[in-house]
């Protein structure tokens, strides 16, 4: 359906558009068009193309207005629209007009009054209807003055009241959409109004119970922080970095070191001594052996010995010692004592060196003997005492019957010359074949050479015999 | 005619002739002994074998000569037969082959002559079980494959019974044996401890022979070297107090030995340090450096820069027993570059923890002569590192400012911005000191010093201008007199 050109009798205009137009109305929707369902409320136009837009509206959405052919445009009561397009219009609002006026079937279209031969006879019957006619007749061309008046006066007022009635209808259809919204606004307002509050103050009561939340942590965490910070100084001071401790341990190392240091000079002192002394003996060992050997110069009665001189007021120690000392014998025997290199060889330290700062080692684990024990010579006497057997011990086992017989089957076999001695007296044995010899036996037989004959014979190469 | 035949090198003294001579007339004599080893009369026999061990004792030529004469396994074989003179000699030619070089023991090795000197470790003679002992000992102080073959011979166990011996001889080399079979590595410490030879080591310490002191001491310290456990396994044998008196012994090789025992034990962790300072062994060990004088000082002086490396208390321990003037004697005195490093260390691992430590270091007046020893040209590369790194760590905790005051006129200038360091550290909170720092010239030097703008010394000498009043470090700033006399001439005077 092509939106007809705008005729001059009726402006398609802006239309009025409203969020109500129906489900099918697609809103906010300013088509320039003019579509045929506006006219309805347009007064509608007189002249022929009026009628293209009559036909059906092309938008689907314009069901509540499209018009059909049967029923034809709606035309409002009078200038008066018939109603706001804001009322929700049922989608077959369409329907055939509801005590709408029937339109003659020709289509024509009405326009104006109904024709005078359709309408109710208003006043008397058959007697004054051929005065009445003529009545009629005498208005006829006043009727027809009339009637092209009314509608030329009603379509010189039509575009103006049309523009009008637009203006007010819409006015008043902008008023409604507008109280509309406006209480939605309100109601939507007011919705959200509550629930942005019910929204905030659950979010309220959350940031209150975390900052809650923190304050309390932050505290106790400050007081942990106190505790902790008392409890590591105390700690540190006391079982890490305790400086009395660690002064005292000084003072103690120190102590220590001056028993250690006073011990191990007594140990060296002691060494010292030791070395001395065993020096000492060695020489006089030596001067002793030397002493003995050369014991022949020791001074008589008569002649003074070279150690003792006349002159000197006392002998000389060598004098004493050769007086003191023994001659020497010839052979001089070496005894090398075993314990020479033993630990315990120190003359002056009879015991060696111990240390306080070690501690005694604990007891061997060993069971401590019982009770008074038994004299020692007793006990060896026992222990080796010599064997006193009986008779019954001392004798042999075997019985001298029994020893005599052994006796005698020794010297049989001792003496036996010949092993079969119970040989009968039957010539039961001669039939023993002789065993051979090794030595005598050859390949062939026995050899005969040896014991037949003693010479190696050729009885061919003797010469007697042959004659 | 036998009696003509005994080799007469015995009696012929090697030194006389030329060397070159020497060698070749003994190679050629050698020809001559080696068919004398087979012969009938065992006293030939022994007396060509001590002849060929006397000639491989005392030159390599000569006992490469007898590797390859082919003598050794000779001498092998026939050694588990003859009696115990013979085995001796053998045994004494075996070890004058094989202290040589690793090469010619490696050839004694492959004659198969480990089994046989096992088995002559179990003879009834105890010189012929010292004779083995000391062959097998020459051979395993080579390298550690070799020990490991002396090992495996099963050496150890006989020598561990050997120990227990009452002869004294037998004892020394058998502990020395053991001493350089367990040096190479921990595992065969480990299988010389698990023979159970701790025990009897110890308990021979206080064996007043100081031969046998020393072989012992020696090793112990090579068992305990190697690892923690080892350490805790001597110290367990309760070594401590008795090794104390070692140090005491007037044999300086025994408290060489024992320092090194101590040192030994001290260096794994600082529990041991501790158990040996409160077993006061820190005291005896100063002592003992006291007393020495030389390399004998050396161990004695690492062992204390054990301790005081681990911790500050230990460290403060060896302060309190008053180890530091020893050290600082050490340092002075001795002329061997490698000690005075050592010392030079110990002292820095001493003051190197906090104030209280740098403090009781610069007090005994040695950081002057570290910084010479630093500076000195002579000095060689190791001794100036150690040095310059003992000053470094010292100075960087000093804050005993007298003491610092001579460095700054000499130290170079790495050691310079430490110094400056700890004076811009201590002066701004210190007012008498802020007095005794421009009474005693110190302000003055600070000026004189260039510093790179922006470097760590120029910040630390401005933070030093900043303490003192502007008029007196422009009065000590360099050219200031010129600076006033130019204004002095410059002045126009109001008439």
């Amino acid at each position: 359906m092509n939106p007809a050109p705008p005729s001059p009798g009726r402006s398609p205009g802006r239309l009025r558009r409203s969020a109500h137009t129906g489900p099918g109305a697609g809103g906010g929707r300013a088509a320039p068009q003019a579509p045929a369902g506006r006219a309805r409320k347009r007064l509608g136009p007189r002249q022929e193309g009026g009628r293209h837009h009559l036909s059906p509206s092309p938008a689907p959405h314009r069901q509540h207005r499209a018009p059909s052919p049967l029923t034809g445009p709606r035309r409002p009561l009078g200038p008066s629209p018939r109603g706001c397009l804001c009322r929700p219009r049922s989608p077959h609002g369409a329907g055939p007009g509801r005590g709408r006026p029937r339109l003659p079937a020709g289509g024509a279209g009405w326009y104006g009054p109904l024709p005078w031969w359709r309408r109710r006879r208003a006043g008397g019957g058959s007697g004054g209807s051929m005065a009445a006619l003529a009545r009629l007749r005498a208005r006829l061309p006043a009727l027809r003055e009339e009637c092209f008046r009314r509608n030329r006066c009603v379509d010189e007022d039509r575009k103006i009241k049309y523009k009008a009635a637009v203006k007010i209808q819409s006015w008043f259809r902008g008023c409604r959409v507008r109280a509309y919204l406006r209480h939605l606004n309100k109601m939507v307002i007011c919705i959200q109004k509550r629930w942005r509050g019910y929204q905030s103050r659950r979010y309220f009561r959350k940031i209150v119970k975390t900052a809650y939340f923190i304050m309390k942590m932050n505290f106790y965490n400050e007081m942990a922080v106190r505790i902790q910070k008392r409890w590591r100084g105390y700690y540190v001071r006391k079982y890490i970095h305790n400086y009395y401790a660690l002064k005292k341990y000084l003072e103690a190392v120190s102590v220590n070191n001056e028993i250690v240091r006073n011990e191990l000079q007594e140990y060296a002192e002691m060494n010292e001594k030791e070395k001395k002394k065993k020096d000492q003996e060695k020489k006089e060992k030596e001067k002793e052996y030397q002493a003995r050997k050369m014991h022949y110069l020791l001074s008589t009665e008569q002649i003074a010995g070279i150690y003792n001189s006349p002159f000197r007021k006392s002998p000389d120690p060598m004098e004493l010692l050769l007086r003191q000392s023994k001659p020497l014998s010839h052979r001089r025997q070496q005894v090398k004592s075993p314990f020479r290199d033993e630990l315990y060889d120190w003359p002056t330290c009879t015991r060696p060196p111990t240390f306080h700062a070690g501690e005694s080692l604990p007891p061997i684990g060993r069971q401590k003997p019982q009770g008074p024990f038994r004299d020692t010579a007793e006990v060896l006497r026992q222990r080796y005492m010599p064997l006193e057997p009986t008779l019954r011990v001392a004798a042999s086992i075997d019985s001298p019957l029994e020893k005599a017989r052994v006796e005698m089957k020794r010297g049989e076999w001792r003496n036996h010359i010949h092993d079969n001695e119970f040989l009968p007296f039957s010539s039961y044995h001669k039939n023993e074949k002789y065993d051979l010899s090794i030595h005598r036996s050859g390949k062939y037989g026995q050899e005969t050479y040896g014991i037949k004959h003693f010479r190696e014979v050729q009885p061919n190469k003797w010469v007697t015999g042959k004659l | 005619m036998h009696q003509q035949c005994y080799p007469s090198a015995n009696f012929i003294s090697v030194e006389h002739l030329n060397f070159l001579q020497v060698l070749f007339t003994w190679k050629s004599v050698m020809s001559l002994l080696r068919p004398l080893l087979l012969d009938v009369v065992p006293t030939i026999q022994q007396t060509a074998a001590l002849a060929l061990g006397r000639l491989a004792n005392y030159n390599d030529d000569l006992a490469e000569a007898v590797v390859k004469g082919d003598i050794l396994p000779q001498l092998v074989c026939s050694l588990s037969e003859q009696n115990r003179f013979y085995k001796k000699a053998a045994a004494f030619v075996l070890r004058a082959v094989g202290k040589h070089s690793p090469q010619l023991a490696q050839a004694v090795v492959q004659c198969g002559a480990l089994e046989t000197l096992a088995i002559c470790l179990e003879d009834f003679d105890p010189g012929v079980k010292e004779a083995a002992a000391w062959a097998l000992g020459y051979i395993a102080r080579h390298n550690s494959e070799l020990s490991q073959a002396v090992v495996d011979a099963g050496a150890v166990p006989l020598l561990v019974l050997c120990i227990q011996e009452p002869e004294i001889a037998l004892k020394r080399i058998a502990a020395s044996t053991l001493s350089d079979i367990s040096k190479h590595s921990p595992e065969l410490a480990q299988t010389v401890v698990d023979a159970g030879a701790i025990a009897h080591l110890a308990q021979m310490i206080l064996n007043p022979d100081a031969k046998l002191k020393r072989q012992v001491l020696s090793a112990l310290s090579q068992i305990a070297k190697h690892s923690v456990d080892l350490a805790e396994l001597v110290v367990e044998a309760e070594i401590f107090p008795v090794v104390l008196t070692c140090l005491k012994d007037s044999d300086e090789y025994v408290k060489k030995n024992g320092a090194t025992l101590i040192r030994e034990i001290a260096k794994h962790t600082p529990e041991l340090s501790q158990f040996i300072v409160n077993a006061g062994g820190v005291a005896a060990v100063i002592d003992c450096i006291g007393s020495c004088r030389g390399t004998v000082r050396l161990p004695g002086i690492m062992m204390l820069g054990y301790v005081a490396a681990h911790s500050e208390n230990l460290s403060m321990a060896v302060i309190v027993s008053k180890g530091i003037p020893p050290l600082c004697t050490c340092l002075v005195e001795e002329q061997e570059d490698h000690i005075k490093a050592a010392a030079a260390w110990a002292l820095g691992q001493v003051g190197r923890h906090t104030p209280e430590h740098a403090r009781a270091v610069a007090v005994a007046n040695v950081l002057p002569t570290l910084l010479s020893m630093y500076m000195d040209t002579h000095s060689s590369e190791d001794l100036q590192v150690k040095t310059k790194r003992a000053l470094k760590n010292i100075l960087q905790k000093c804050t005993y400012l007298p003491a610092l005051e001579p460095l700054l006129h000499d130290a170079p200038p790495n050691i310079m911005k430490h110094i400056v360091g700890q004076f811009s550290k201590v002066l701004p909170h210190d007012s008498k000191a802020r007095r005794l720092f421009v009474t005693t010239g110190g302000l003055k030097k600070v000026q004189e010093i260039k510093a790179e703008p922006g470097s760590l010394l120029q910040e630390y000498i401005n933070t030093i201008n900043n303490c003192f009043p502007e008029e007196i470090v422009r009065y000590y700033s360099p050219g200031y007199s010129e600076i006033l006399l130019e204004r002095v001439e410059n002045y126009q005077p109001v008439l």
